[in-house]
């Protein structure tokens, strides 16, 4: 039994890492020997978590996991990470894990506590946890666990020793290694080594180029790159790698804008416009778009083309207008609960998926809102905000099942109440109708009589009633007998009395031995079946006697039931609106940060075009007429 | 000077990259994003959150045992110990095996006609236990008939039934019904288990 144990509990911990179909038992494997704890696993190989959860906290109280103690408590722990429960996961783990558990384990649960905390922002807990690993992970974790490890350091704005740890695990041909690498040329450029980061996003970004899985990387690697030279005032190698980047890719238009200041910093203007013009045409909810609508008639005023740039600045200041609309009805649409409605669903459906931590938001759909916002729905944050807000809309539904059955709990309390009273008065009657005290004292008598056959050996008194009967009759031949004279005849019946007695007796002692241990066996039957009836009696009395009490209990547990789930009833819809609000919030927050960003550039707009007028009319100053018909065009 | 404009984008490119490739679940191709805080506003965001996180964190808490609670209420009102009886389904099988369906009779009384979804089926065969049925059962004999369909390997179909004659004692009582290919290599059967 021991050797399973970290088997089955492993059960509860592979989850994440193999999904449910990796977490198979054979024949080695899961052995329940309480039925409770095949229970849990039911719940918990359907992903279930809740109801394992409530499954298995009701089995420890009620003392139902006799067999199952150790790792039931882990897996305890596992559901509760599985449910997002991170503190209690951690009680449990720093409790269970650094007793006598599996080494592998131990790391693995360590591991995906580090997880969870790294992702919801406990970022000293998570660095805590992964310091707990004491051995390598399995073959597809261990990158993962670097990775994360460098995260958590960089997060907390420890790059150097970020750059270290990554530094410290360059593994050539490992797939991660190109992540890993990128995260050392970041950090690097933050740190103001530009030279040395650029060395290594370089080769990044000349990652295995027939390789398409690593397209996406390549391109952000080269996209850093440009952008860290770009900002080291060095646009002249800035531009290879940016030109490096795939057109069609999802940072070609970032690489296009950088493209086009390389040349802008190298005052080749004319070369400039040719990437940015080809922005011009591309979605406007791209930064790098947006800021190009300004870059373009920034190089035509530098080529001194005015009206060009005029026209620019005047579609760019439409442009942004528009935009700004857009953006108000999106923050409009967000502030009034329409996001979460668009990313969910209708709350109804919300929960009926799998609820716990490894639920993510699988599709962003395709609205005005969530185009702008792709960037941040698909960050931890808000995923894992999004979590507790679903795992919240759960709890409320819950709670509300809860609030109809109590009414349903007084309903069948009352009944058995009623049903109870009805059926007193039989019930009186037939333990009154019994009386075992006098059944016992019979049984007492039987005993001692029998006690008494056996010390004196009285065949007799075991004989049948024909024997016994036989027996007087020959016993009371004897005074007759002895009162006759000894004549012939008298002395053959005194030899006939003799040899009847004598076989009698020769009967009745033959008999003895088996005719007493039946005795004996008879007696041992009736004290079964007399302690039963003493114990249905008692039963019977008991429970007649308990359930006024028991009735009172459990009136009481209903009772102080009812306010914990009103309480928490008003709690979790506080909750969910204060969740809600804070989802709503960061989205709008970035919305506005992007309406901020775009009013930003209209003033820019206007006051280069404003320039452009000035310079017009400082041209034309006898006549004011071309200076009025520009004017116009920039109202 | 230009640099002011391009400010915008490329803060944002640098300021997101080392998050990026690290959302591991994500694609590559949709972890194209800008994931994290502005610093400025970033403190405050991660207070916030974290103080709705454990909040949340202590509300479900309370509400799981308060679910336990009512849980153990529940079965206490519906199925009283001297009454309460319950059949427990279970699988042991080598080979795969689907359940599709178990029906159960009691002193001849249809009390479940359980049909499994794929995902019970497989929660059974990974070891998990099913209760699937609860209920009330006077003290005495009783009599109860099971029959499972199913399908085997080769997508072969079975059928069988197992019954059993029980005492009801005063006592909660369990019977568990396991569908094992134990005793006949790869002919699921029934075996019936009585519980104490």
């Amino acid at each position: 039994m021991a050797a399973r144990l970290p088997i089955v509990a492993a059960v509860a911990l592979a989850l994440p890492a193999l999904g449910a179909a990796g977490a198979r038992a054979d024949d080695e494997g899961v052995v329940v020997q309480d039925l409770a704890y095949g229970e849990v696993l039911f719940e918990f190989f359907q992903e279930d978590y809740f109801s394992a959860l409530t499954r298995l906290l009701a089995a420890q109280e009620r003392g139902e996991l006799e067999h199952h103690g150790p790792e039931a408590e882990l897996m305890l722990g596992g559901l509760y990470l599985s449910y997002g429960q991170h503190r209690l996961a951690g009680e449990i783990f720093e409790r269970v894990l650094e007793q006598s558990v599996d080494p592998a384990l131990h790391d693995r649960a360590w591991y995906f506590l580090a997880k969870i905390w790294q992702q919801r922002g406990y970022l000293p807990e998570a660095e805590a946890a992964l310091a707990r690993i004491k051995g390598e992970l399995p073959a597809e974790l261990e990158p993962e666990r670097q990775m994360l490890y460098a995260e958590v350091l960089m997060e907390q704005g420890r790059f150097a020793d970020a750059l270290a740890t990554l530094e410290a695990w360059r593994r050539p041909g490992d797939a991660w290694v190109g992540y890993a690498k990128f995260n050392i040329g970041v950090s690097l450029v933050r740190l103001g080594q530009v030279e040395a980061g650029a060395r290594v996003l370089d080769e990044v970004g000349r990652l295995d180029p027939e390789n398409p899985a690593f397209d996406a990387l390549r391109d952000k690697a080269n996209v850093a790159l440009g952008y860290a030279w770009l900002q080291a005032s060095r646009p002249v190698e800035a531009k290879p790698s940016l030109q490096r980047v795939r057109l069609d890719g999802p940072f070609s238009n970032k690489a296009l804008l950088g493209v086009g200041w390389s040349d802008a910093e190298t005052s080749d203007y004319r070369a400039a416009l040719a990437p940015w013009l080809e922005l011009r045409d591309r979605s406007l909810l791209d930064s790098a778009v947006q800021e190009s609508m300004l870059a373009v008639p920034y190089a035509f005023a530098q080529l001194g083309a005015d009206k060009q740039a005029a026209d620019h600045y005047v579609d760019a200041i439409e442009a942004f207008s528009s935009e700004i609309v857009r953006l108000t009805q999106s923050i409009d649409a967000i502030e009034k609960g329409e996001l979460i409605t668009e990313l969910l669903g209708k709350r109804e459906d919300v929960a009926n998926e799998a609820s716990g931590w490894y639920w993510r938001l699988e599709r962003i759909p395709d609205t005005v809102e969530s185009r702008y916002l792709y960037e941040l729905l698909a960050s931890n944050r808000f995923q894992e905000g999004l979590k507790n807000y679903r795992d919240l809309v759960e709890l409320n539904r819950n709670l509300d099942r809860w609030t109809e059955s109590l009414s349903a709990f007084d309903d069948i309390l009352d009944t058995r109440q009623r049903a109870y009273e009805q059926r007193l008065p039989a019930i009186d009657a037939s333990l009154s109708s019994v009386d075992l005290a006098a059944l016992t004292d019979r049984r007492v008598e039987l005993e001692s009589r029998l006690q008494a056959i056996e010390r004196s050996e009285d065949v007799v008194a075991l004989g049948t009633a024909k024997e016994q009967e036989s027996w007087q009759r020959i016993e009371a031949m004897e005074a007759k007998l002895a009162v006759l004279p000894n004549d012939p005849a008298s002395d053959e019946m005194r030899a006939k009395y003799r040899f009847l007695r004598g076989l009698l007796l020769w009967d009745l002692r033959r008999d003895y031995k088996a005719r007493l241990w039946a005795e004996h066996k008879a007696l041992g039957d009736l004290d079964r079946q007399l302690r039963e009836a003493q114990r249905r009696h008692h039963q019977v009395s008991s429970s007649r006697d308990d359930w006024p009490e028991k009735f009172v209990a459990l009136t009481a547990r209903i009772g102080t039931l009812r306010p914990r789930v009103q309480g928490l009833q008003e709690s979790a819809q506080v909750a969910l609106v204060r969740q809600q609000q804070f989802l709503q919030g960061i989205a709008v927050e970035e919305l506005k940060a992007q309406r901020d960003r775009l009013n930003t550039y209209q003033v820019q707009a206007r006051f280069a075009l404003a320039s452009i007028y000035d310079r017009a009319a400082a041209r034309v100053e006898p006549a004011a007429e071309p200076q009025a018909s520009l004017a116009e065009g920039g109202q | 000077m230009l640099a002011k404009w391009i400010a915008s984008v490329s803060v944002a490119v640098l300021a997101a990259s080392a998050a990026l490739v690290m959302a591991q679940e994500a694609p590559l191709q949709t972890a194209a994003a800008v994931p994290e805080f502005k610093a400025e506003q970033g403190a405050e965001q991660r207070t916030e959150f974290r103080t709705l996180d454990e909040e949340t964190q202590d509300l479900k808490k309370q509400v799981l045992d308060l679910n336990r609670d009512l849980f153990l209420l529940e079965e206490e009102l519906l199925f009283p110990s001297n009454t309460q009886t319950a059949v427990f389904v279970s699988m042991d099988v080598g080979e795969f095996f689907g359940l599709d369906s178990v029906e159960l009779k009691i002193d001849n009384k249809d009390v479940a006609n359980y049909l499994y979804t794929e995902r019970e089926s497989e929660a059974l065969l990974k070891g998990g236990v099913q209760r699937l049925f609860i209920g009330n059962l006077k003290a005495g004999e009783h009599e109860l008939v099971a029959v499972f369909t199913g399908q085997g390997p080769h997508t072969r179909d079975y059928r069988r039934a197992a019954s059993l004659v029980f005492e009801k004692g005063i006592g909660p009582k369990y019977i568990e019904l396991t569908v094992s290919d134990r005793e006949t290599k790869q002919q699921p059967e029934f075996l019936v288990r009585e519980w104490e």
